[in-house]
C-alpha cells in the first residue's frame, strides 16, 4: 500500500508537469490573420503546403524598342502553376522611374484579354469579385512610381497564364550617353518604427510600406529573365556597353542595333544597364509633334550650350551624409567609402566641409563645417574609414538635421547625399529638401546594383541638383569627377521657356531647374492650332546670355512611336503633380491624377489595370495565396532585412556549450572531492 | 584419452577433409541462433516493454522528425532526447518492468495521446506521449527523480516556436519596461515604448530574436539537466527551473541595458561583441542556478535519490 502511494506520488509530479505544459496549447491550431501580414520587407520561408507551388512565376521576357528618344517596352511574365492547387499568385517588381504604363493583356491559354482602366478601390472590388467567381483575372497597381504589384487570381493546376504589361519613357542622354535601364529587383525597404507617428498618415497612403517576400543572399531568383533591345537612330551606333550584364549586341556601327540578355535566373538580382552612343557622341534634338483628334502633343529636346569653366570660382561648403544602415554592409559602404574619399580629398582649400553619416542616428565629423585643409582632410578620411554598415536607414532625422546646420554667409552651399535609397519615405524626404534647402543644391548618389532611383532623382529634382548613379567602387572616381566639373561649372542657369507664335499650353516641367550635366532640356505639353512659331530657350551660362529657337514649322513628321507622347505627357504630368503636393484623400491634386490616369490609360497612384477572363474555372475562388519572392539585390547583404538596431541573443550552440561546460565542470570538481576523499 | 581427442580434434582441424559447406553453416547458425538468444534473454523484459511503448509513439516521433526538418522550428529538442537517451541508456541494465499502475497510466496515456490526435493540436498530442514514456520511466527506474526527466522530454518537444508565440511579446514588453528605468539610473532618458528602447528619436528594438526565449530554454535544459545528475525530488526540480528562469530573465535584461549603449547610440563595436557580452551574461546567470542546485542537493540528502554514479572511466581519467 505504501509503495503504491509512493509511485503515486511519484508520479503526480511529472504528470502536472506535463498538463501544466499543455496548457497554453489549446488555442494553438488559430491560424494568423492574413492582416498580420508584416508591412515590411521579409525573409521567404522555403517550402509550402503539399499541392502548392509557392513559386508561380516561371519567366520574366523584356522586349524593347528604342526609337529615337523614346522606349517602348513589353514585360511578359509567364506564370505556370505546377501544384494541385488554385493560386492567387502576388508578385511586387520594379519599373523605370520614368515608365509611363498604358497597356495590360492577360493570355489564358487560347483566350487574350485586354485589361482596362479603373479607380484603385473599384479595380481591387471587381478583382475580388472575379476570384470568388473562379474567373482568372490579373490586377496590376503602383505601389510607387517605380514599384509595381502584379496579382493573379484562380491560376489553375497545370494553368499557363502570361501577363503582358506595355509602358513607354523618354531616354535621355546624359553627356552624350544613352543610358537605357531596367531594374529588375526592388531592393528591400527600411520602415522606420516611427514615421506613421511622426507623419500622422494613414497606411493606406501611397508611401505604404511595401511588403515583399525576399530570398536569402546568394540564392538566386525563382524564375528566368531575359532582354531584347531594339536601338534605331538617325546616326550610326558608336558603341553599346553593360556595366551590369554580359550582353550580345549586333549591329555597332550601323544605325540599327540589337541587344540580347539570353534567359538566366541570374540576372534578375541588380538592374539591367546599357548604355550606347552615338557617333561623335551626339545627342538626338529636335521636336516630335503628336496631332491627335481631341488633342495634340509636342516633344522638345534642345541641346545644351557646351560647358565652360568660369574663371571666378565662389568658395563651398559641402555637407556630405552618408547612408552607412544595414543595407550598405560590405560593397555598397565600401564604395561610398571610396567616393567620400575621393570628393573630399579634391575639395580646394578655400572650400569648408562636413560629414554626416547616419543610420539608425546621426552623428558628425564636426559641430561645424570645418576647413578643406590636409590636416582636416586626413581626419575626415579617417572619420569615413571608421564607418560600420548597421542599423536603420533613418534618412529623414538626418536630413533634417543636415540642413538646420548653420551655413557661413556668402559662401555656396552644396548637400552631398550618399545612399542606396532603400526607405519608405520618399515623398516626405521630396518635401523636407524642397522646404528646408533655401539657396543651396542638393545631389543625391545611388550606391550599388538595385538603387531606389525614385528616391534619387526626386531628391536631385527636388534639391535642384543632379541624380548620380553608382554601381561599383570602379564607377566611384568617375562619378566624383562629374560631380566636381558640375558644381564649378553649370551648363546653364536661370532657364526660361517661351512660345511665340505656337499656342503651347499644359507644358511640364512648369519651371526648368538649372541644367548641370550636359544633356538637352526635354519640355512636353500640348498645343491648339497650326504648327506654327518658334519654342525659345534662355538662360545664363558661363559664357553668358544663351539663346536657342526651335522652329515648329520645321518640325519632324510624325512617325509611329509618336503616338506614345499622350502617354508620356500624362506620365510627366502625374509625376509633377506627385512631386510638388502632398497626396491627402480630400486633395484637389488626388482627383487631377485620377483624372488624368482614367482619361489617359495610365498606372497611377490611384489606377489600376485589371482583366478578367469570362470563362468560370475555380467555382467559389478557393485556393492558396502565394507572394512570389525576390532575390536580395547583388551586392547587399542580409543586415539590410534587420535594419532596426536590437539586442539578439547569442547562438543557441554557445548558450549550450557554456551550460555543458558548467555541468562538466561541477562533476569534475564533484568527482574530484570524492576521490580524495577516498 | 582427454588427450588423444584434443590431438584429434586438432587434426581435424587442420588437416582433414573439410565437413560439407552445408553442414557447417548449418551449425554455425544455430551456435550464432543460440548466441542470440541467450543475448536477448539478458535484455531486461522492461526495455522490450520500452521500446514497444517508443514504437507505439510513432505518428509523433514522426510529427516532431517533420516539424524539426521543415524549419518550422528550432532543433534543439534533439539535444534534450539525446540527454534523456544517454541518461537512460548508461544504466539501461537496471531498468525494471514498471508497477501495474505506472504500466497501466502509460499505456492509457497512449491511447488517449492516439485518440486526441486529430482534434487537438499536434505538439498537444505529443506532449501526452513524452507523459506516457515519462510515466514508464519514473516506473522503471524508482530510484531515478522522475520530474527532472519527465522536464528533459518536455524539452524534446519541437516547443520554440509555440514559445516565442506565446511568451515572445509578453517577455520583450517587460525586458524593455524594466531595462528602460535601468538606463534612466544611469542618466539616459531612454523611454520604453512597447517592446522597444527609444532615446532620443532613436529606437532600439527588443523583437522576437531579443526575447530571451533561446536562453530560457538551455536554463530550462541546465536546471533539469543538474537536477536529475543530483536526483533532486519532485518539488526541488521545479523549484530549480524556476530560480533559472528567474536568473536567465534577469540576465536577459542586464543584456539587453548593456546592448543599448553600441545599438541605440551608433558605438560601432564589433560584432562578435554582442555574442560575447551575451554569453557573459548567460554564464553569470548559470553561477547563481548552479550554486542552487548544488546547495539543495547537500542539505537534504536524506530526501534524494541514489546520487547518480560517475564513469569508472572518468574517475580513472581524474586520478
Amino acid at each position: 500500500m505504501s509503495a503504491g502511494t509512493s509511485l503515486l506520488r511519484r508520479l503526480v509530479a511529472p504528470f502536472a508537469t506535463c498538463v501544466a505544459f499543455l496548457l497554453p496549447l489549446s488555442s494553438q491550431s488559430a491560424q494568423p490573420a492574413d492582416d498580420d501580414r508584416t508591412l515590411s520587407p521579409y525573409f521567404a520561408v522555403t517550402g509550402a503546403p503539399p499541392g502548392v507551388d509557392a513559386l508561380p512565376l516561371k519567366a520574366t521576357q523584356v522586349d524593347a524598342s528604342v526609337t529615337g528618344v523614346i522606349a517602348d517596352v513589353t514585360v511578359r511574365q509567364r506564370y505556370r502553376n505546377e501544384g494541385t492547387t488554385p493560386l492567387e499568385a502576388r508578385y511586387v517588381f520594379p519599373a523605370s522611374t520614368r515608365a509611363a504604363v498604358s497597356g495590360l493583356r492577360l493570355r489564358v491559354g487560347e483566350r487574350v484579354v485586354d485589361a482596362e482602366i479603373r479607380e484603385k478601390q473599384r479595380a481591387r472590388a471587381e478583382f475580388a469579385q472575379a476570384k470568388r467567381e473562379g474567373k482568372s483575372a490579373a490586377l496590376l497597381e503602383q505601389h510607387r512610381p517605380n514599384v509595381f504589384q502584379m496579382a493573379i487570381a484562380n491560376v489553375m493546376p497545370g494553368d499557363e497564364i502570361a501577363v503582358e504589361l506595355h509602358y513607354s519613357e523618354i531616354i535621355v542622354p546624359t553627356d552624350g550617353a544613352y543610358r537605357f535601364v531596367y531594374p529588375t529587383v526592388v531592393g528591400p525597404r527600411y520602415v522606420s518604427p516611427s514615421t506613421p507617428a511622426e507623419e500622422g498618415k494613414p497606411a493606406a497612403t501611397p508611401s505604404s510600406p511595401i511588403a515583399q517576400p525576399i530570398l536569402r543572399k546568394g540564392e538566386p531568383a525563382p524564375h528566368s529573365f531575359e532582354l531584347d533591345l531594339r536601338l534605331a537612330a538617325p546616326l550610326p551606333i558608336q558603341s553599346v556597353q553593360s556595366p551590369s550584364h554580359a550582353i550580345a549586341v549586333d549591329g555597332v556601327g550601323a544605325d540599327r542595333a540589337t541587344v540580347r540578355l539570353a534567359p538566366d535566373r541570374a540576372h534578375a538580382d541588380r538592374d539591367v544597364v546599357i548604355e550606347y552612343r552615338l557617333t561623335g557622341s551626339a545627342i538626338e534634338a529636335g521636336l516630335l509633334l503628336q496631332p491627335g483628334r481631341d488633342e495634340n502633343f509636342f516633344l522638345a529636346l534642345v541641346e545644351p550650350p557646351a560647358r565652360v569653366t568660369g574663371s571666378d570660382i565662389l568658395p563651398r561648403d559641402y555637407v556630405f551624409v552618408v547612408d552607412i544602415s544595414g543595407s550598405m554592409h560590405g560593397f555598397p559602404l565600401a564604395t561610398a567609402k571610396k567616393l567620400l574619399r575621393n570628393l573630399v580629398s579634391g575639395l580646394r582649400p578655400t572650400d569648408t566641409f562636413n560629414v554626416i553619416p547616419f543610420a539608425g542616428g546621426v552623428s558628425m565629423l564636426a559641430p561645424r563645417s570645418i576647413p578643406a585643409n590636409g590636416e582636416n582632410i586626413t581626419r575626415a578620411l579617417r572619420f569615413i574609414d571608421g564607418q560600420n554598415g548597421a542599423g536603420g536607414t533613418e534618412l529623414l532625422p538626418a536630413l533634417r538635421f543636415a540642413l538646420a546646420m548653420p551655413a557661413e554667409p556668402g559662401r555656396a552651399r552644396t548637400f552631398v547625399v550618399v545612399t542606396d535609397g532603400y526607405v519608405a519615405v520618399e515623398k516626405e524626404a521630396f518635401e523636407l529638401v524642397r522646404a528646408n534647402l533655401d539657396r543651396a543644391n542638393l545631389f543625391a548618389f545611388g550606391i550599388g546594383t538595385a538603387v531606389n532611383r525614385m528616391l534619387i532623382e526626386g531628391l536631385a529634382r527636388a534639391g535642384k541638383g543632379e541624380p548620380f548613379f553608382v554601381l561599383g567602387a570602379e564607377q566611384a572616381d568617375t562619378e566624383a569627377q562629374r560631380l566636381r566639373t558640375m558644381v564649378e561649372a553649370p551648363v546653364l542657369t536661370r532657364v526660361r521657356v517661351s512660345f511665340p507664335g505656337f499656342d503651347a499650353y499644359d507644358v511640364d516641367p512648369p519651371q526648368i531647374p538649372d541644367l548641370f550635366a550636359q544633356r538637352p532640356l526635354v519640355v512636353i505639353g500640348k498645343y491648339r492650332g497650326a504648327q506654327t512659331g518658334a519654342i525659345v530657350i534662355e538662360g545664363l551660362s558661363a559664357g553668358g546670355a544663351w539663346v536657342r529657337t526651335v522652329d515648329v514649322a520645321q518640325a519632324r513628321p510624325a512617325s509611329g512611336s509618336n503616338t506614345a507622347l499622350r502617354t508620356l505627357w500624362a506620365r510627366s504630368r502625374v509625376a509633377s503633380l506627385a512631386d510638388n503636393q502632398r497626396l491627402q484623400p480630400d486633395d484637389p491634386t488626388r482627383a487631377e491624377i485620377l483624372r488624368l490616369g482614367l482619361a489617359y490609360g495610365l498606372l497611377t497612384d490611384f489606377t489600376s489595370f485589371i482583366a478578367v477572363d469570362k470563362v468560370v474555372r475555380n467555382p467559389g475562388g478557393h485556393g492558396a495565396n502565394v507572394d512570389h519572392p525576390q532575390p536580395l539585390p547583388a551586392g547587399v547583404e542580409e543586415t539590410a532585412l534587420a535594419a532596426v538596431p536590437s539586442t539578439p541573443e547569442p547562438q543557441f550552440y554557445a548558450l549550450v556549450t557554456l551550460a555543458l561546460f558548467a555541468v562538466w565542470w561541477i562533476y569534475r570538481r564533484r568527482s574530484l572531492r570524492e576521490v580524495i576523499r577516498g | 584419452m582427454a588427450e588423444a581427442v584434443i590431438t584429434l580434434h586438432a587434426r581435424i582441424g587442420k588437416t582433414s577433409p573439410r565437413l560439407p559447406h552445408g553442414i557447417a553453416a548449418a551449425n554455425d547458425e544455430r551456435a550464432n541462433g543460440r548466441k542470440l538468444r541467450d543475448r536477448l534473454a539478458r535484455v531486461p523484459h522492461a526495455v522490450v516493454l520500452l521500446l514497444a511503448l517508443a514504437l507505439a509513439l510513432w505518428p509523433h516521433w514522426t510529427w516532431m522528425a517533420q516539424r524539426l526538418t521543415d524549419g518550422s522550428d528550432e532543433p534543439w529538442g534533439v539535444l534534450a532526447l539525446v540527454t534523456t537517451l544517454a541518461l537512460i541508456g548508461r544504466e539501461w541494465r537496471k531498468l525494471a518492468v514498471p508497477p501495474r499502475a505506472a504500466l497501466l497510466a502509460s499505456a492509457a496515456l497512449v491511447l488517449l495521446a492516439a485518440g486526441v490526435r486529430p482534434w487537438v493540436p499536434p505538439l498537444a498530442a505529443a506532449t501526452i506521449a513524452m507523459s506516457a514514456l515519462a510515466l514508464f520511466l519514473a516506473g522503471a527506474r524508482r530510484d531515478r527523480p522522475a520530474t527532472a526527466l519527465a522536464s528533459l522530454l518536455l524539452l524534446a518537444l519541437p516547443v520554440i516556436a509555440s514559445l516565442q508565440f506565446y511568451f515572445g511579446y509578453p517577455l520583450r514588453l517587460v525586458t524593455a519596461a524594466l531595462a528602460a528605468p535601468m538606463l534612466q539610473l544611469l542618466g539616459f532618458g531612454v523611454q520604453a515604448t512597447g517592446a522597444a528602447l527609444a532615446y532620443e528619436g532613436r529606437i532600439v528594438l527588443v523583437d522576437p530574436p531579443c526575447a530571451g526565449i533561446g536562453m530560457l530554454w538551455v536554463g530550462a535544459y541546465t536546471a533539469a539537466l543538474l537536477s536529475y545528475l543530483n536526483s533532486a525530488p519532485a518539488g526541488r526540480t521545479l523549484l530549480n527551473g524556476a530560480v533559472a528562469a528567474a536568473c536567465v530573465f534577469a540576465a536577459n535584461v542586464a543584456r539587453n541595458v548593456v546592448l543599448f549603449f553600441p545599438e541605440g547610440l551608433d558605438l560601432g563595436w564589433p560584432a562578435w561583441t554582442h555574442a560575447a557580452i551575451g554569453l557573459a551574461a548567460f554564464g553569470i546567470a548559470l553561477l547563481p542556478v548552479v550554486l542552487f542546485v548544488q546547495r539543495s542537493a547537500r542539505a537534504k540528502p536524506g530526501r534524494r535519490s541514489a546520487p547518480i554514479e560517475w564513469p569508472q572511466r572518468y574517475h580513472r581519467r581524474v586520478v
